[in-house]
């Protein structure tokens, strides 16, 4: 109980009066006049800024309505000025294409548990990291943070020799695929939560290292043990720092070609980005299937991420102040 | 000190645990080769129970020529109950690579890459396929096909879905409207390009984009010069690294490629136009313009798959063209003495088991009674003389196949694809460094020193 | 150390082991079947195939990559972040700069081919220079100074790596990484305490002042988190210029070379000496992390 009242005064909570307080700053030195043009320059900076940002994407969102013989022989522009002509044929076949539902599925069934077991994962090694004491703890967090900048195919060949002697091919019922290794959603989880830890440690060990220190002392002097301090304590304060590391966590796996590619040989279990891969044929462009099929993976992650949106500053920030 | 005895304790209990977890072993029992007894006489594939069996199939192909060869497998499916499991992937050789140094190779590979199958027969990784084939399953083949599925006097793959390189593409009607012949030698094209840019025209198109392939296009050019210039016995020297990339006769073939791509008002748009611009894309100024009157460019050089390109608007051409009035290609010119030479590519059938599942695959797939199947669907030209030629849809396809068919034809692989590899890569970087105005020797002795 | 056991036996199995391998394949011929001692690593020094695999370039690429895609991305995430932090239209700007990041390399590819495109009737970019009155420039593909597009002067005025198409290579990573920074960074000044600031103001301080003197000191840790993410992305990014050049012209830095030479060329010695390299630029980023770490534990 007394765990819990402390919660609510983390510095997590603070940062809502910022805007109050740049409301009130009007009186400051400057005229009203130079106010007002320091105030409009912001405005036309940031929306060059936006729009600048917003144009290869709107770009790609107005082609993927487009004819294929339209966008191959003028610019997207064209499209608005002029005849309106636009369709829904470019979607239709994308989302009619073989396996792609099945495709949709087998993406999720391979990126949520990954994205909850990396965070899971990586979170205890966070904690010990960033709270217990033992010999060469810098060293191996050194180790484990220096892994961020391995390139993946650098793993790809050591890690198919281990898996191919670790594969058990006992056909999972429901979601399909073999129980471990290759060809098994189990084994694509482990493979994406290993990838993903030197980030995700990363990230969180800096916030869980900015927790306050006499949270923990309390908790320990109430008798917890360190299971109760992390479940009880850690995680519930790190809502905001969570939320954030799954969504990066959850778009690197959603987007992942390559890994599938070589653990997931069976097209049957392959996910969206090798359905949206075989949209185009060994010598074709397709740039028509290849907008629309964009904009079709691009929806779950951006829905999760304005869903989350709140706890993602709020989850960075705690974790920055600090560390 | 300390965290070495770390790492070494958490790799001994990370590998103890994967392995706890799971004992597991390979699936595909690869040592029961159960002969099979096949009736190779036609009237489709060789009824056989394998059903729940699947073959694992990595490819470069995808859209619907995943589903041409959907079709082309599929009366094999019926007959045996077993099914394919086709991953389509344009990075086939990365792809490939890992899964084989990882130990977990396919059942079947088809790339298109003669280096990386050389590799893999001479490592021992490939099935010989007489563990597999019978006498004269093959008779319908060439001997010059069969000699290039052959490493080290055992044979390794089956050439098939061919491409013809040797082909110019133009326009009869633009060619019609200001009175221009046919070339048929190399001379007699140039003298062709002076007199049109005499005519105030533009001969030329080139396009040399194509992402990771990006100066292919240049590339099929020098091998298809060197092979009419040289003939064929120096051509495989050539490719082979005997004779050196960096000698005359090499850098004679170079400067003849640039004689057509490099002078003043022979290409549209110039070099840089080329290199920007997307290979598919390449004929569109053949038919742009004041066509047909007088277009943006009169002649293309690219392979027969041109012809899928220019029938597509997605790609930027006018719709509503018409081969062989619009469109058509003539064989590329000869030079000096030398026999007409055509230099295409294919994709290679390899297998990594004898498993009687992939047995029975690739001698379905090897008969021109399946590959028929794709040869009327159109986009496959077959090495098969079992191939009716009726079967292909278009005039254009089935010259391309004649001319590679042809006994007076001398046919070599696409020079790229059979250097060792690394080669071939370095000859499309090399052609994009000298069409931006590169030195030519250097670029000779930067590919010369990636031969092994 | 229950708690490390599972991070650390992962980590251990698939990127330690395979680190391991790989320095000792870098030790190795094409094909790993004998060893060469450092043929390989004099091979990165010699860089006898300059056309094709240009080892001096990549490495230059990577310090270019290293500084202009770290340095604008810090400085332009921290202009939006305090720029929106000022607007009521937050969210929304956040929003804007952040959809980047949940953009996959394929359809990053397909973007950006939009917007490079030579042709100006096609590609943006040319189709607003080509109004502006200046020349359509192929992009991805020109080698030239950054200077020649104003000059029009030759095309290799500049020494590498400062050549046209690194820098719209650069703009395309800014482009896909500043929402990152923007959205860390912003919530990093919302962090600072009101009470400091209310104090500048009453002492007289103007907002530029402010700025340099009051917030800027407060936001260096969050901006050494943002740096260290991207030094590691400038040097692991590989995807984007994979995608859009694969190299080409000039643009290979490590990862994509390691990359080519590993898998196109097969030669795993070279790829795996590159791979080397690469993480051995990483020793003195990690050397300035463990300095701060241990700066920060005795702070605690």
């Amino acid at each position: 109980m007394t765990i819990r009242a402390k919660v609510a005064a983390t510095p997590a909570t603070q940062p809502t009066t910022l805007k109050r307080e740049e409301e009130r700053s009007g009186a400051g030195p400057l005229s009203l006049f130079g106010k007002f043009l320091s105030k409009f320059s912001v405005h036309v900076i940031l929306i060059l800024i936006i729009v600048a940002w917003s144009v290869p994407t709107f770009a790609l969102l107005v082609s993927s309505f487009r004819e294929p013989a339209d966008i191959a022989r003028s610019g997207w522009w064209n499209a608005l000025t002029g005849s309106w002509s636009f369709t829904l044929d470019n979607y239709d076949q994308v989302l009619s294409q073989r396996n792609m539902g099945r495709a949709f599925m087998n993406s999720l069934i391979i990126s949520v548990p990954s994205t909850i077991l990396s965070i899971l994962v990586a979170a205890m090694a966070a904690y010990a990291f960033a709270w217990m004491r033992f010999p060469g703890r810098n060293m191996l967090f050194l180790l484990v943070v220096g892994m961020l900048v391995v390139p993946v195919q650098m793993t790809l060949i050591p890690v198919l020799r281990i898996y191919g002697d670790v594969t058990v091919d006992t056909q999972v019922p429901i979601i399909g695929g073999n129980l471990f290794g290759i060809n098994s959603f189990p084994g694509m989880w482990v493979a994406h939560t290993a990838y993903g830890l030197p980030f995700a440690i990363f990230l969180l060990r800096n916030f869980f290292a900015a927790l306050p220190r006499d949270l923990f002392e309390s908790a320990y002097l109430d008798g917890a043990s360190e299971v109760q301090v992390f479940f009880k304590i850690v995680l519930p304060l790190s809502g905001p720092a969570l939320a954030a590391l799954g969504i990066f966590q959850f778009l690197w796996i959603w987007n992942d070609l390559l890994i599938a590619l070589i653990y997931m040989g069976d097209p049957e279990l392959a996910p969206m980005t090798l359905a949206i891969r075989n949209l185009v044929s060994s010598f074709g462009t397709q740039y028509q299937f290849l907008t629309a099929a964009a904009f079709i993976s691009m929806a779950l992650p951006l829905l999760i991420f304005f869903a989350l949106q709140r706890y993602f500053v709020q989850g960075v920030l705690a974790g920055s102040v600090k560390g | 000190m300390r965290s070495r005895g770390w790492l070494v304790l958490s790799l001994f209990l990370a590998v103890g645990l994967l392995l706890g977890v799971a004992c597991g072993d390979d699936d595909d029992d690869d040592g029961e080769a159960t002969e099979v007894a096949g009736d190779d006489d036609g009237g489709g594939p060789a009824e056989e129970d394998l059903s729940g069996e699947s073959v694992d199939v990595l490819g470069l192909w995808g859209a619907e020529e995943i589903t041409k060869f959907e079709a082309m497998y599929g009366p094999w499916t019926e007959a045996t109950g077993a099914d394919v499991s086709f991953v389509g992937d344009r990075d086939i050789n990365t792809t490939l690579t890992t899964r084989v140094e990882g130990g977990e190779p396919p059942d079947m590979a088809l790339p298109a890459s003669l280096g990386i199958f050389r590799d893999f027969a001479s490592s021992g990784d490939l099935t010989p396929l007489s563990e597999c084939l019978e006498e004269g399953d093959l008779a319908a083949y060439p001997q010059s096909a069969i000699d290039v599925g052959t490493v080290d006097g055992e044979l390794y793959g089956i050439l098939m879905k061919a491409g013809n390189k040797g082909t110019m593409w133009y326009s009869p009607a633009a060619f019609d409207a200001a009175g221009y012949e046919v070339p048929t030698t190399f001379d007699e094209m140039l003298a062709l390009a002076d007199q049109i840019v005499a005519d105030g025209g533009t001969p030329f198109s080139d396009a040399e984009e194509a992402g990771g392939g990006t100066g292919f296009p240049g590339s099929d050019w020098i091998q298809q010069i060197f092979l009419n210039m040289h003939g064929p016995a120096l051509y495989d020297r050539w490719v082979s690294g005997d004779l050196p990339y960096s000698s005359d006769e090499s850098r004679e073939a170079w400067e003849l490629f640039g004689q057509v791509l490099l002078t003043e008002g022979y290409l549209v748009g110039g070099p840089e136009t080329a290199l920007a611009t997307p290979f598919a894309q390449g004929s569109v100024p053949l038919f742009t313009g004041d066509y047909p009157a007088q277009p943006d460019a009169y002649m293309h050089y690219l392979g027969s798959f041109n012809a899928g390109f220019i029938v597509d608007p997605a790609n930027g051409f006018p719709e509503g063209l018409e081969a062989g009035v619009d469109y058509d290609y003539f064989p590329f010119p000869t030079i000096g003495d030398n026999a007409p030479g055509v230099t295409g590519d294919a994709n290679i059938m390899m297998i990594f088991n004898s498993d009687p599942k992939t047995c029975s695959l690739l001698r379905w797939l090897a008969t021109g009674e399946a590959q028929q199947i794709w040869v009327a669907l159109g986009g496959f030209t077959s090495f098969s003389t079992d191939v009716d030629v009726a079967a292909y849809p278009t005039d254009l396809e089935r010259k391309a196949a004649e001319q590679l068919a042809n006994p007076e034809t001398v046919f070599r692989f696409d020079a790229d694809d059979a250097m060792p590899t690394g080669v071939g890569a370095a000859v499309f970087a090399g052609v994009i460094a000298y069409l931006q105005g590169g030195d030519l020797d250097e670029i000779l002795q930067s590919i010369e020193a990636t031969f092994p | 150390m229950l708690w490390l056991l599972p991070a650390l036996s992962l980590v251990a199995v698939f990127l330690v082991w395979p680190v391991i391998d790989t320095v000792r394949r870098s030790f190795m011929n094409s094909d790993s079947t004998k060893y060469v001692g450092f043929d390989n690593y004099r091979f990165i020094i010699d860089n006898p195939q300059p056309i094709s695999a240009d080892t001096h370039a990549a490495l230059l690429n990577n310090l270019l990559w290293l500084v202009v895609f770290t340095g604008v991305t810090v400085a332009l995430g921290l202009t939006i972040a305090v720029l929106a932090g000022r607007v009521r239209y937050e969210a929304f700007a956040k929003s804007a700069i952040f959809i980047p990041m949940a953009i996959s390399f394929v359809a990053a590819a397909v973007i950006w081919r939009f917007m490079f495109e030579l042709n100006p009737d096609q590609g943006t970019i040319n189709a607003v220079v080509t109004k502006l009155g200046a020349e359509a420039t192929p992009w991805l593909q020109d080698q030239g100074g950054p200077q020649t597009w104003f000059t029009n002067q030759g095309p290799q005025d500049w020494p590498q790596p400062f050549q046209i198409n690194n820098f719209a290579l650069i703009s395309v990573g800014i482009w896909m990484w500043t929402g990152f920074a923007v959205v860390i960074l912003s919530a990093g000044l919302k962090g600072i305490s009101t009470e400091v600031l209310e104090a500048a103001r009453v002492d007289g301080a103007n907002e530029w002042q402010i700025f340099w003197r009051v917030i800027f000191p407060q936001i260096i840790p969050t901006m050494v988190v943002i740096s260290t993410t991207l030094v590691i992305q400038a040097l692991k990014n590989f995807d984007l210029v994979f995608v859009l050049t694969g190299g080409r012209y000039g643009t290979d830095i490590v990862a994509t070379l390691f990359y080519k030479q590993s898998f196109v060329d097969r030669n795993f010695g070279v790829g795996a000496a590159l791979a080397v390299v690469l993480l051995a630029f990483v020793v003195p980023i990690m050397l300035v992390s463990i300095r701060r770490f241990q700066a920060q534990e005795e702070a605690r």
